[in-house]
Parts: structure tokens; sequence; C-alpha cells
């Protein structure tokens, strides 16, 4: 069935058609979501709560067009919601185990300068590089013309450049 | 192309091939499509209800049929004003969401300004164990600020003094200059003993920007006891075992905010427990409450452990349960490993050969190894022996990596700065485990 009259069945609150749409994008969705919360539980979690989200939502999705770009933009709000709540800090004058929070989820080097990003910039560029997607779809997603994606795009990769190359640049060590 | 460009697609490719679970997948859309209908369904015979005029009755039976699904409970909750982001903040945890919706969240509402900067404390919820703050920090003037972090909170008395904390969570990063939005932040000040007076103050410097250096919000906060329920306090005393280990449950305390598990490993034991990884209370029906999910899961040391698992203390279940099956647990003789960062050597570690390597980072002065096995929760490592040969708790600043399903990295600094020594650390955590089917009868 053609994607279009999928997405104009769902809007109108058909639940298997949403259901097909959400068969066509969950490994996309997996993967993003995968890529923000670092774990396949809770990538599978923000998979249900998007799911949810949409599904409540759709009537007010204006461009069918957009379907792709609007259900990234709702998991990825999930997302960043997510890494907000986890991450605290803790102190403590004795040990305490600490479950779901943030510290124990870096990643390898070049993801963790990406993490480093101020959100704006890490925003673009984890979906640029990391999954691939156009500069007019990350402008879709983020609601921001492409000329300011593009400003961005060019100086997340400067920084990250700079901070790449610095060595030996741990104060304090 | 840049190198970093380059970089960046290395990490693409990792993405590029990773395959989420399908049959789980389905699974969740579908619980996502059902929680949405179930929600829009409901409120729609509730509307319909109160036209007919049986809203009361029909309120109760609807909200008794709901009341299982925690998830359709924090749907309700979002309705009430102003509960609707403290519910996104727990939903993870059901018995802070069962709390808020018997009303023992207490609205406090009080500010205090300083440099163009307000805190504001909302809501709380205490109890005897801890008191669980809801803040916003608002720049009304939009100034810009620069990394703006809380340098110290503190609890004071009516007297002035300060409340003791056992421990302290808070969100880290205050304000930013150039956001109209303003977040609800959540702090969680662990108490060693019960809030005895009704009048506190809550006080907050922040550090980052010199213009606010040695200001304090001093924000007060009035204990409502009608909103703070006591411990209910079980003591069992009860040994169990699991494969030939030992494991003293010795007393359960049930307070609204979470449900504390005091245990002990004898001393006999071959094996040193390390840790519970499933431990949950189940009622007659089967419903289940589990460790914290986000925020502190335990407390403790060696063998002496509080578990802390979500509260059900507003449900009164005919009977209730401890359950566990599995614990993560090593030869008492294999809980140091030695290495050389030098060299990066592993000189002593388990025989299982699950730490597959070591590696050291002169510049950042942090050791990183490779650990075969599925487990996700703790820091391995929780101590290092110094030079007077005592053991010490290794101080933040440790990390995790995901390589693949088999293997984590996992990082740490090391408090010697001279790396020729050999550094001998005693783990805290590791996937080695031993199963059994233990369930205890508390109720």
């Amino acid at each position: 069935m053609e994607l279009h009259d999928l997405i104009k069945r769902a809007k109108k609150g058909d639940e298997h058609a949403f259901y097909e749409l959400l068969q066509t994008h969950k490994q996309q969705l997996y993967r993003i979501a995968y890529s923000y919360l670092k774990s396949e539980a809770d990538a599978i979690e923000a998979i249900q709560e998007t799911t949810y989200r949409a599904f409540r939502s759709i009537r007010k999705l204006k461009k069918p067009d957009y379907f792709s770009t609007w259900l990234i933009r709702i998991l990825i709000n999930y997302c960043n919601d997510e890494l907000k709540k986890r991450s605290r800090l803790v102190f403590s004058d004795q040990f305490v185990e600490i479950a779901g929070s943030r510290q124990d989820q870096h990643s390898i080097e070049m993801e963790e300068a990406v993490d480093q990003l101020e959100e704006h910039l890490r925003q673009v560029i984890t979906l640029k590089y990391f999954h691939d997607l156009k500069i007019k779809e990350i402008a879709q997603i983020m609601n921001l013309p492409e000329g300011t994606i593009k400003t961005w795009l060019a100086k997340g990769l400067k920084i990250l450049k700079q901070n790449l190359s610095e060595e030996g640049g741990a104060p304090g060590a | 192309m840049h190198d970093s460009e380059k970089e960046l697609l290395k990490v693409k490719d990792k993405y590029q091939y990773l395959k989420g679970p399908d049959d789980k997948l389905d699974q969740a859309i579908r619980a996502g499509i059902n929680q949405a209908k179930g929600r829009r369904s409901s409120l729609d015979h509730m509307r319909h209800w109160m036209l007919s005029g049986a809203a009361a009755i029909i309120l109760l039976v609807l909200f008794a049929g709901a009341i299982h699904q925690s998830d359709l409970v924090a749907g309700y909750v979002r309705k009430v004003p102003g509960m609707e982001k403290i519910v996104e903040l727990v939903h993870q945890d059901k018995g802070l969401v069962d709390l808020i919706h018997h009303d023992f969240v207490q609205t406090i509402n009080k500010s205090d300004s300083h440099g163009g900067l307000t805190l504001t404390v909302k809501n709380i919820i205490a109890d005897d164990q801890q008191l669980i703050m809801y803040y916003t920090f608002t720049n009304e003037n939009h100034e810009s600020f620069k990394d703006l972090q809380i340098k110290s909170m503190k609890l004071k008395d009516s007297v002035g003094e300060e409340i003791k904390q056992y421990s302290l969570e808070y969100g880290p990063d205050v304000v930013e200059g150039d956001r109209k939005k303003t977040e609800l932040q959540e702090a969680i000040y662990g108490l060693h003993s019960p809030l005895t007076d009704s009048s506190y103050s809550l006080n907050v410097e922040l550090e980052g920007d010199k213009k606010l250096e040695n200001t304090v919000w001093k924000v007060p906060i009035k204990l409502d006891r009608s909103k703070m329920g006591a411990n209910k306090d079980i003591v069992l005393n009860k040994e169990v075992k699991v494969q030939q280990q030992s494991v003293l449950v010795k007393d359960i305390t049930f307070s609204p905010t979470r449900v504390a598990v005091q245990v002990e490993y004898p001393e006999e034991n071959s094996k040193q427990v390390l840790n519970i990884e499933d431990l949950q209370l189940v009622d007659e029906k089967g419903e289940v409450w589990s460790k914290i999910t986000n925020g502190i899961s335990a407390s403790g040391d060696g063998n002496h452990v509080t578990y802390y698992l979500e509260s059900n203390y507003f449900k009164k279940p005919k009977q209730l349960y401890l359950v566990f099956h599995k614990l993560q647990a090593l030869d008492k003789d294999e809980l140091e490993v030695v290495v050389n960062p030098k060299d990066q050597k592993i000189l002593k570690a388990p025989k299982d050969g699950k730490i597959t390597a070591v590696q050291y980072n002169l510049s950042e002065n942090q050791l990183e190894f490779k650990i075969k096995g599925d487990f996700h929760i703790g820091s391995p490592f929780s101590k290092y022996k110094n030079d007077q040969g005592e053991f010490k708790y290794l101080s933040g600043n440790t990390y995790m990596n995901s390589y693949d399903n088999d293997i984590t990295g996992y990082g740490l600094t090391i408090p010697q700065v001279n790396p020729v020594e050999n550094l001998t650390l005693l783990l805290g955590s590791y996937p080695a485990y031993i199963n059994g089917d233990v369930k205890i009868r508390i109720k």
C-alpha cells in the first residue's frame, strides 16, 4: 500500500495503518534511539513512548510528507528529556550504587566528543553523520531553515576537529 | 574530507548495521498504540458519565480498573494541574507515581532571586528517608551566564543548623542564558534521620559565573506532616541459601518514597556476593515492585547492603513476597585485580578470564578495561589500595562503553599519578552469577 494512503488513514485514527507505518520506520527509529540512550531496553521503551505520543497526536500532523521527520522529532525530544533526567550529580558520604545514571553511558572517543558538543550542534552532527539524514530532513525535524543547519554542521565539525586534535588537554591530570 | 569527518563516518558504520529485535519492537509499537487508545477511550467514558450525573461512582470504578497499569495512572495524573512535569520526571518509578496519586506531593511555590536568577521550589515529597524537591531556576532578564552549576545545596533547620545528608542527587546545569524554557529539576536529599522540625530553609550556592559568587539563594520550606507517611518496619532475620551461599534478609522498611531492604552476607560464605540482580516485591496478584531504576539503587559496603525498591506503601496486598533469582558472586580470593598501568598488563584477575584487556591513557590518567559478559549494573571496581595498603573508595570519573553485545569497556581515573607502581583494585561488580529461586513471605 502506498505510504501516503497509510498516512491519510492513520490520520483518521486507523490503528492498523498506523501500525504499518511504524513497521516501516521501526529500525531507523531504533538506531537513532540507541545512539542516544545506548541500551537496547531503553531504545525499545523510546519506541513505545514515541508510538504513544505520535498516535495520540497524529491528527495534528499538517503535511503528510513530513511524517517521517515528525516521528523522528518526537523520538528525539523524548531521548533528550531522558538524557536530561539521567544526568544527575550524586554525592554521598558512603558507597552508593546508582542505576541508570548518565556517567555509565559514555561512549568511545568520537562519540564522546560529539556528546560534549552543545545540544543543537550535537543534534545536527548526530543526525547527519550517524543516521545519514539529509540537511533538508534535519531542517524539518528541528523546524529551522536549511541555512542554519548548514552553519551548525560546519561549526560542529570545526569544534570536533579542534577537540580531537588537542593532545593531553586534560586539566589537572 | 576532513579527518574528523572520516571519524564520524566510522561511527555511522557502527549504527548502520545495528538492528533492533523485531519482536520486541513490534510489542513496543502495539503497547504504544494501546496506551494511546486506552487513554483516549477512558477519557471519553468519563466525559459521558459526568454528563449523566453518576460521575463520582463511575470515576472510582474506572480508577480502580486503571490502577494496575502505572502508565495509565500517569496518564490521569498528568491532568492534575502542575503535576504533569513531576509525573514525567518520576514515571519510571511506580511507587512515586502512586504517591502522587495519593496526594502526598506538597506544594511549596516559594522563591528567592539574586542577580536576575530566581530559584523556585515548586513541590516537595517528604518522608522519613528522603526529601525530594522539584525546583526551577529562571533567568528573568535573559542575561547570559556561563556554565552555571550548583556548588552546594544545603538544608537548614529553623535555628540554622545544617541537616546532614546521607546522599544528594541533583541536576547538573542550572540555566542557560539564551533559553527561555525553564526545566523542572529534581533533587533528592537522603536523610540520616527524620525531619522533626516544621520549617526548613533550602540554601543553594552556584558556581561558574563570577557575578554570582558568594550569593546564597534561600527558599523557606514548610512541611505538612499530614502528607508524610511514617515508616513501617518489618524485622525478618531470615536466612536463605543460593548455591551454598547464605543471604540474611534482616529487615524491610516501607516508606512512601521507597522500600529499603537490608541484607547481610555472612562471613562464612565461600564467595563474596556482590549484588542481588533481580530483587523484587511481589504480591498475591503477581504485581511487582522492582529496584529503583533511576537513582540510588543500593548503598552499603561489603557484607552489609541496603537495596532500594519502588514503594508499595499505598497498596494493601493480602500477601507479599520478597523474590530473587540471580546473584553476582565471586570466590573471595578473586576479588582483587592487580594491574600494571605502564605496561598495560593484568597481573591478577578472576580466573574465568572475563577481564580481557587493560589500557592506560597517560594524558587522562585513566585505565580502560575490556570485560566480557552480560552486565550493566554498577561499576566493576569499588576500591583501590593506597600506598599504606588500605582500601579506599575510588571517587567518580568512571565511565562505560558498549562495544558490542559481549564486551563492555570500563574506564576509571586512577588515584595515583605515577603509573610505574602496580595498582590493586577491588571488584564491586562482576559478570559471574549464581542462580536460585528465593521467595520469602513477608505478609
